[in-house]
């Protein structure tokens, strides 16, 4: 099997040039040219402790505040889940609840995992963590959903005294949480998952 | 076309990408990425379906797009009010996320992509085309108005228990929009457009080394 960085070479990952190992930026677009380093993974770490630290405020503060007819009630997520539950809406219920809860946690988890992986142990099955780490870029922007749903209802039922919603602090911190997850998805390089152990020990020692 | 070297994105293993006819699709032998798409006159159906796209986005920016009433009070809002709440300052980073991400970032997209398609056709390849092409690629994993979609469907259920609700005109153009925006989503393949730009590069290079000798 013949890589790109056995041949002394480096994949721009906007233009798809090749480029020689030891250049900085793509020859053809500028862009910014990532070697293999372990190192890389660091950046990813970061911005995926940012989004654990940001994911609690996000589960425990109040995302939505309806005053009906003069009476507050404010709910989290999880509450907004089991209330919408309760109405009988069970297929919206589902959706959210998978969308903004089961999705980002389980997102958050194999991206440290997989990171994990990588630095320590080595990785086991490539092609299920790829498999993962594709799964992972591909539904984590569909968390954003509960964010939308709350910021329409602001804007749709508000009819002063009698009913009214207002957005709590909550979602502020979940859309950061999506900005920060998605970023950490998008540093993480899955060519480590393929990158022969050999290669990665020269790497890190030099 | 030409048979160029290329290493998989995702998993750095080098390889050449044959000819591809019409429907085709190439993959990384290792780790399955779909390296490239190849379909018949994908640059005009990329042209027309962003066209199309942007006059159904005009469109549904301008008509009622959701209306709720309770008790005999109405409230109807478009697509812009829809997303834009003024009453407080910590709406305003949400406010913000959100247009850019559901209405902003498409409309740039598709804004690149028609500007894109005209270079490549023009005799001269325009000013800024691989800094706009550069920078769709960067922008295009941000794109979330099919998400808004789902969210409006979604409060639409929520609140059709407690009170009226009804879309507007403009929701239909917005259905239209996605339909359209996917579309050009699909036609628009990283490596054939790279490849485009860089044999028009060389194309322009020879003509003008003619016309200097």
């Amino acid at each position: 099997m013949q890589t790109a960085k056995k041949q002394q070479l480096c994949q721009c990952p906007i233009c798809l040039t090749l480029n020689p190992i030891s250049y900085k930026f793509c020859e053809q677009c500028h862009a910014h040219l990532s070697d293999m380093s372990p190192f890389i993974i660091q950046k990813t770490l970061a911005l995926l402790l940012t989004s654990y630290i940001l994911f609690i405020p996000a589960n425990f503060l109040p995302m939505m505040t309806t005053t009906l007819l003069g009476v507050k009630t404010s709910s989290t997520i999880l509450g907004g889940v089991i209330l919408l539950w309760h109405h009988g809406s069970y297929l919206v219920a589902t959706i959210i609840f998978l969308a903004s809860i089961v999705i980002p946690i389980g997102k958050l988890l194999t991206l440290t995992w997989l990171c994990y992986e990588i630095k320590y142990k080595g990785v086991s099955s490539k092609k299920k963590s790829h498999t993962s780490y594709q799964i992972v870029e591909l539904i984590g922007k569909w968390s954003m959903i509960d964010v939308y749903v709350v910021l329409i209802l602001v804007a749709l039922v508000n009819l002063g005294v009698i009913i009214n919603i207002e957005a709590g602090i909550a979602a502020v911190a979940f859309s950061g949480f999506v900005i920060t997850s998605m970023l950490a998805a998008i540093t993480f390089d899955p060519r480590l998952i393929w990158q022969p152990e050999t290669e990665r020990v020269n790497d890190s020692t030099k | 076309m030409k048979k160029r070297h290329i290493a998989c994105h995702d998993c750095d293993l080098l390889m050449q990408i044959p000819a591809l006819k019409h429907r085709e699709q190439a993959s990384c032998p290792r780790c399955g990425y779909v390296l490239t798409q190849f379909y018949q006159h994908a640059q005009s159906k990329l042209f027309v379906s962003a066209i199309t796209a942007l006059v159904f986005l005009t469109f549904s920016l301008k008509f009622p797009f959701i209306s709720f009433s309770l008790n005999g009070n109405e409230n109807s809002l478009t697509l812009l009010e829809s997303i834009l709440s003024y009453e407080s300052l910590s709406y305003l980073f949400i406010s913000a996320l959100l247009i850019v991400t559901a209405i902003i970032i498409p409309l740039c997209f598709l804004l690149s992509a028609i500007y894109i398609t005209w270079s490549f056709d023009s005799k001269n390849l325009r000013p800024f085309t691989s800094q706009l092409l550069k920078l769709t690629l960067l922008i295009k994993p941000w794109n979330m108005a099919e998400i808004f979609l789902l969210g409006v469907i979604i409060s639409f259920i929520k609140v059709q228990t407690m009170a009226n609700i009804e879309f507007g005109a403009s929701f239909a153009f917005y259905l239209l929009f996605i339909a359209s925006l996917s579309s050009t989503f699909f036609y628009f393949d990283r490596y054939q457009l790279w490849s485009l730009y860089q044999l028009k590069m060389k194309k322009c290079a020879r003509q003008e080394q003619y016309a200097n000798s």
